[in-house]
């Protein structure tokens, strides 16, 4: 495997994915969120560089899903693989936590991996798109 | 991709997810996990846990990591592992750290030691579907009779 196409797609992808999940989350369903989310647990001041760390462990797993699959690496393949990726990802994240947990209700687990079926859509798009940019094993290359 | 061997790999590895689940979190590292547990966490998780959650969760990560050896052709057991083993790590990681940074419910090195565990979880489920599915031929499914 490509290891600068993956690191490229991972960086690329890790700071989409947690752009794209700041407009979805933080902005756009924030209301939702707070009316099925429980108090008493969540911090006031979010540590940054945890969410920062997780979001480039994501981009790692979703380019990883991009570059594998065949014919990924188009717009179309890249929202397909993203959105189905993550949803499978938050489908079983949001359902563990349920069902061990009396904060998370089954409206938000059902609801969660919905909206990041956007989310996984949007970054397999962009990581499909920078990567058809970046040449296959541009990084080992001789010297001429 | 072939549905039928998607399926199968599916349903066996939501099995062995759920029951390397109980063995690695219930029974050898529950009691870490317990004294890395803030009073909030301690207040809001279900006891019992709601089973019938835990086996959807793990039809949809099975169906991952499903994908993911099939993905690599002709996978073997270590190869399973490896593939399985990777994407739980990283699953783990975003979720642990993602809730690090957002929650108090655990301490920091429980969040730490989480996806090594996962990880291993992943692993023994990606090495069982590799198994499963080096013995269900290619394109059954969709074979003309004969």
């Amino acid at each position: 495997m490509d290891s600068k196409r993956l690191m490229v797609g991972t960086i690329i992808g890790g700071i989409a994915y947690f752009a794209v999940g700041y407009l979805i989350f933080q902005l756009a369903a924030a209301d939702f969120y707070a009316a099925n989310r429980p108090s008493g647990f969540y911090r006031e001041e979010p540590i940054l560089w945890a969410t920062v760390a997780g979001s480039l462990g994501i981009g790692l797993l979703l380019t990883l899903g991009i570059m594998s699959r065949e014919g990924a690496l188009t717009i179309a393949g890249g929202l397909v693989t993203g959105a189905l990726y993550n949803f499978l990802v938050w489908f079983s994240v949001d359902f563990i936590h349920h069902g061990g947990q009396e904060a998370q209700n089954l409206t938000l687990a059902i609801v969660d991996p919905l909206l990041e079926v956007i989310r996984g859509g949007i970054v397999g798009v962009v990581i499909a798109a920078i990567l058809a940019r970046v040449p296959k094993s541009a990084g080992i290359q001789p010297a001429r | 991709m072939d549905m039928k061997r998607i399926a199968i790999g599916t349903i066996v590895g939501a099995v062995v997810i759920q029951a390397a689940g109980l063995v690695l979190f219930d029974l050898i590292v529950s009691g870490f996990y317990a004294a890395n547990t803030s009073d909030a966490g301690r207040a809001v998780f279900r006891m019992p846990p709601l089973r019938l959650a835990f086996a959807l969760a793990d039809l949809s990560m099975a169906a991952l990591l499903t994908i993911g050896v099939a993905l690599r052709n002709n996978a073997t057991i270590g190869g399973g592992f490896a593939t399985g083993a990777v994407i739980g790590l990283l699953i783990a990681v975003y979720v642990s750290a993602g809730f690090y940074g957002n929650t108090t419910i655990w301490a920091l090195p429980a969040h730490v030691v989480h996806p090594l565990v996962v990880s291993l979880q992943a692993g023994i489920a990606g090495a069982v579907i590799a198994a499963v599915l080096a013995r269900v031929p290619k394109g059954a499914a969709v074979r003309a009779a004969e």
